[in-house]
Formats: structure tokens, sequence, C-alpha cells
């Protein structure tokens, strides 16, 4: 398995940036709590470009179970933590 | 008379492969991502553009979309306004049958079919044989030709499959089919998994999810190879193809101290290559010679008895030299006044291939087998040429040539600096390692063309600079936008702390980096290693050979004097005061 980016200091800046390349989520929109409810461009195709961004981007591989579970950004958060990937606990 | 390399809606440079965010180097023109961000960036027009010239329906068992993505993509950068249609559902033969269903409202000028393994998928007590099951697959295209008689048809066989299915009975079936439907194009979809990598190739936990049985990555490369059939199948008649000689045309490169293509064991099979050439230029297609080698090399290897049927002579337009393939491509266009969207680009290296489906969009590149044993079927197979030849078109390849003869162009122009500010290639200049042994006596051993005084070191030689304080060998490593070209250069220093000086004993560049500037950039590097030791005198050495005539002015052109000169050897020096300037065409890594 890959080495997860422990300690990279962007990792929120990065998250971000996926969003907006790959969902159309502004900064400003940006937040733990978007879903695909909330954000229209996150389909089901959507979400298979996802998964594979985090896993290129942070250095990760996810379960079938975590990708099916992946439904907010919170829990992609959380699922990266686990894996040894930083975020700032504060909300932003 | 119209330059084809110059004519920006011929010759341009897609903006795909741009660095991303400060992220390491670029991406390669066919990665998932890449793909999907660029598609996302086009919204709304990325399946339906304004005025298609092409309508293309992507028909499966599993999920077009991503693979739908990855081509509406690929193809704008290949030029082609296309509208997609992303199918792919379990019920195929009901999209094809129902006249209602969205596929009939899109009327397809091209379909793709590409099935999964899920399509032919039997439950208990179903019937087994290879024949009843492709036939499943195959009476659908049968009746989708009935129904749109006018669309061109690409397709792949079907993938390897964890089931208990054997795919292989079924591909068997399907070739037998298709030898009665040869306006279909077949792509050898286990070629194309077994050349990507099977383990690359796929992901399970996609399938898993849903039901696409390939990676992302080899989606992106599905996507490239359909995009190409598309471009062979329904883009223009191609009047011309621009071969490569080394390994394309033979087995080995042309001066190379083991070439002897007589007795290669590959020989019947590029015979059969050299055959298919002669017969394309018999239906009147032009041929062209386009090789990055020494003229006399390759020309030698054209003589009679050498290497097949092909002669020098049987080219309208030929460019050998060290320029790259796009610089030689768009000359030769312009040589034969003949547009881009003319050309078919044959090469059996990847590399080279993309590099001129990047910088030359509307030439027709074909992904040609890695296994030279399937190239001749592969090339006998291409649905690019016009069906009917004429009086006049027969005659073409007479005419070109005497032109050509006539005209002998040699545009040296601003092409050649922007194709390679393009490639943005980066150069990192270090002491070789011990892991990089191997690789460097490999390069010593075999660089003739830029090996300026070709002593074939060997492993214990190299590894005694190691202890030797008055040595040092370097090592180049070049990457560009396409990826890590790799230990590309080497050379060898001796210093003598006596008087001063430094020489540079060896100095060789792989035949694949020759061209660029890197000699430039190495011995810019080596004249800013000598200031810092304090050595402030720094001699070069030629030794002329056959067949290093590239090298030979290298030292006189970066403004060293000539000290000695003997038949054999020929010696330069530089007073350095400052380092040489490096070129602008590569950057530090």
């Amino acid at each position: 398995m890959p080495n997860p980016r422990r300690y990279t200091m962007d990792n929120q800046a990065v998250l971000r940036r996926i969003f907006r390349e790959l969902l159309h989520v502004s900064e400003k929109d940006f937040g733990d709590n978007l879903s695909p409810s909330s954000v229209p461009a996150w389909d089901s195709i959507s979400h298979l470009a996802l998964y594979h961004a985090l896993e290129q981007e942070f250095g990760v591989t996810f379960s079938i179970g975590e990708i099916l579970s992946m439904d907010s950004v919170s829990a992609i958060k959380c699922f990266l933590r686990n894996k040894g990937v930083e975020f700032p606990e504060a909300p932003e | 008379m119209k330059t084809a390399a110059h004519d920006k809606k011929n010759f341009c440079f897609p903006s795909l492969l741009e660095k991303n965010d400060g992220k390491e180097g670029g991406r390669r023109p066919r990665d998932f991502l890449e793909c999907y961000r660029r598609f996302r960036l086009l919204g709304d027009e990325a399946f339906s553009p304004p005025d298609p010239a092409e309508r293309i329906a992507l028909l499966s068992d599993f999920p077009m979309e991503p693979l739908a993505a990855c081509l509406a993509v690929l193809a704008r950068e290949r030029m082609l306004e296309a509208a997609v249609y992303p199918g792919g559902h379990a019920n195929l033969g009901g999209e094809i049958l129902a006249p209602e269903s969205p596929l009939h409202e899109f009327r397809p000028t091209v379909a793709i079919f590409t099935a999964g393994n899920a399509f032919l998928s039997v439950g208990p007590g179903a019937d087994p044989d290879p024949d009843a099951l492709a036939g499943c697959l195959l009476d659908v295209i049968d009746f989708f030709r009935e129904r749109f008689p006018a669309c061109r048809i690409v397709m792949t066989d079907l993938p390897p499959d964890s089931s208990q299915i054997s795919p292989s009975p079924l591909n068997g079936v399907i070739r037998k089919w298709h030898g009665e439907r040869r306006d279909i194009k077949l792509l050898d979809l286990p070629r194309m998994i077994s050349e990507f990598g099977a383990k690359q190739a796929f992901d399970r936990r996609l399938e898993s999810i849903s039901g696409i049985p390939f990676s992302h990555d080899f989606l992106a490369h599905l996507a490239g190879e359909c995009l190409e059939s598309v471009l062979e199948v329904a883009g223009p008649r191609r009047k011309a193809v621009i071969l490569d000689a080394d390994n394309t045309l033979w087995d080995g490169i042309a001066g190379e101290e083991t070439f002897d293509p007589g007795k290669s064991p590959l020989k019947e099979t590029f015979m059969g290559i050299q055959n298919r050439a002669r017969t394309w230029a018999e239906r009147g297609i032009l041929l062209a010679l386009a090789s990055r080698n020494n003229f006399e090399d390759t020309r030698v290897a054209l003589a009679a008895g050498a290497s097949g049927p092909l002669r020098l002579d049987d080219f309208a337009a030929v460019k050998v030299g060290w320029e790259e393939k796009p610089v030689m491509i768009a000359e030769l266009a312009a040589e034969l006044g003949l547009g881009l969207e003319s050309f078919v680009f044959i090469d059996d290296d990847p590399r080279q291939r993309d590099l001129v489906r990047n910088a030359l969009p509307r030439v027709l590149v074909p992904s040609l087998p890695a296994d030279p044993r399937d190239r001749p079927a592969f090339l006998g197979a291409l649905l690019c040429f016009p069906e009917k030849t004429t009086e006049e078109d027969l005659r073409r390849n007479e005419r070109y040539r005497f032109r050509t003869r006539a005209e002998e162009l040699k545009k040296k122009s601003k092409t050649l600096e922007e194709f390679l500010l393009d490639l943005r290639t980066e150069a990192r200049v270090g002491p070789v390692v011990p892991e990089e042994i191997e690789r460097a006596v490999q390069l010593f051993q075999r660089a003739n063309q830029f090996n300026l005084t070709t002593i074939r070191y060997t492993r214990e030689d190299l590894e005694k600079t190691f202890h030797d304080p008055r040595s040092l060998l370097l090592r180049l490593s070049l990457r560009d936008r396409f990826g890590e070209l790799g230990l590309t250069g080497l050379a060898l220093l001796r210093f003598s702390p006596e008087d001063g000086g430094a020489v540079v004993e060896a100095l060789v560049l792989s035949c694949r980096v020759i061209g660029r500037g890197a000699e430039d950039y190495l011995l810019g590097e080596i004249s800013r290693l000598c200031l810092d030791r304090g050595y402030s005198r720094l001699r070069g050495i030629f030794r002329p050979t056959s067949r290093n005539a590239p090298a030979a002015r290298l030292y006189p052109r970066l403004g060293f004097a000539l000290v000695s000169e003997t038949e054999s050897e020929i010696v330069y020096e530089l007073e350095l005061r400052e380092p040489l300037a490096k070129p602008a065409t590569i950057h530090d890594g």
C-alpha cells in the first residue's frame, strides 16, 4: 500500500481543490457537511472519479465499504484520518 | 507554397499536459483524472458540442459515462468535434431494438461496442456453448448494422473474465464472425490489456461498485484507442503513410554493432511489414520515411538484400536525422504539399506516437502492436485509406518522387525550438551511483551516434572511478511532459590538480534524446562543477567514427578552441571564466 502523505500542511487545500475540479464546489461553499444531496454534480459517476482522485492525491487505498460510505466531506476526512492523513480538527 | 508546419490549424500544441497545481511533472495524456477534470470544465457541451462532425455512440453492458467523458475530452484534443452518447445498459439489445430509445434519436455516425462479460453472464442451466454465448452479442451488432446501415462500427473483443467462462473461445467466435465483416474495426482488447499491464488494467473495486470491469486509467487508455479507431474509420481518407524505420521496417537499429536484419528471427515478420508498405504504394498511397538515425546507415539498410523489398526510391519523401518526429512530419507534409490530415504515421515507439498525436492532432497514429509478429495483420486491417484507387493515384508516388527531388527543401524554422520548449524538458545531473552502473555500462557499450570518444567501458572500468578522487562519472537524467526519460547521458571527467585542468574523457547521449540540447546542458553543468572545484581549464576529446557525426561539432560550437588534431582524435580546450550557458529548451529538474 502506498505511504499516505501524513504531514502535508495543505491537505485541506488539496481536498478543496478536488471538490472544485471534479464537483464544481467553490472555495466559499466548501465545508464538512457537503454531501451528494447538497452538491448537484456529486452523482454516482462523479463519485467514481472522486474516490480515485482522493487515492491518487493522498496516497491511500479505500475499501469498497469506505467508498460506498463516503457520503459527506466529514466522512471522507474521517476515512483519510484513519489512514494517517491529518486535517485540522476545528470545523471550518 | 503552404507550409503545414506553420499552419496554426494543423500544427498546434494542446494544453492538455499543462502542469497542474504544483504537482510534480505534467500528467500523461491519457490519465483518467486529467481527462475527467477537463470533462468537467467543458460543462454541458462536453457530450453535445453545437455542430458535431461525428456522433459517437458508446454501447456496452456496463456504464459508459467515464469512458465517454475521456473520449469527449481526447476527441477535442485531436480537433474532432464529436457528440458522444454514453450508452451502457444491461438491456443493450433493447436500446438498439426500440425505435423510441434515445439512441435512435441520437442518430450515431460511429458506434463503439465494448461489451464486458456481464452481457454474457449466464445463470444456472444456461448454455455455455461459446458460439451461442458470443452469438448473443454478435446478433445485436448485426441487428444494429441493419438499423443504422451508414454508421461505421468499432468494437473490442471481450475482456478476460474472473467468472467460469473462459473468454478465449468467445473471442475466437468473434474473430471468425469478423472475418466476414472486415468493414468493422475490431480492437484487440486482450493485447491492449497485456500491453497496458494486466494488473493495472483491472480494478475489482470499481467493478464491484459500478460494474465497470477496468481500472480508471485503463478506461482513459481505452478511450484513446477507441478515438484513434474512430479517426481511422470516420476521419479523412489518408493519402500518405509516414513510416519510421528502426524497429518498424526492420529488427534493430541501423548502424548499431549488432544490426543484422537478415539474420533476425523476426526477418519474415518485418518482410511482411515492408511488403504491406509496397502494397499501399501499389494502391497509390504515398510512402514517406521519418527516421531518427544517420542517413547513411538508413540508406544502407534499404539497399538491395539488406532488410527486405523496400528501397529508398520507394519513398516519395525522406527525412532522416535527429529532429523530433513531429518536426520531420510537418516538414514532410510541407514538402509533399499535403495537409496533415492526409497522413498516417506508423512507429513502433509509443512515446513517438504520443508526441505526434499531441503536436500534430490531425495525423492518424495507429497504436502499432508491441509484438512485431502482430503487426503485419494489424497494418493489413487499417481502414483509413480510400476504397478505390484511380490511375492518377497510381501515378502519384512517381510524380511526388520527382517533385521532391526537384524541391529538396530544407526549412529550418522556429518550429523546432517551439517544439522543444513545449516538451518542457527538465534535466538533473549528478554522480552515477552504484545502482545505476548497469545502465551506465549499457549506454557506454551501445551508444554510437552521440558518443564523443566511443570508449566501451566495462563495469570494472566504471567501478574504479568510484574510488578514484581524480575521476568523476556524471549522469544526466531527463524528464519531459510525457514522463521520465531516465538516465540518458553520461560524462566521465578526469581532473589534474597539478595543472588545474579537467578533461571530458567520454560523453555519450542515448539516441532518444539527441536534438534537444541535452549535451549543452550537460556541459553547462560540467563547467559549473569544474569552476566550483577550482578547475579553470576544460578539455574535450572527439574521436571520429563512421557513426558519431552528430557529435562532431559539439566542442567547437560551444566555443572550445582546437588544441591538436590527428586522424583519430581531435582535442579542444576552453578557458572557463564562467559556466557555459545552458540551453533555453531545458530546465533544471
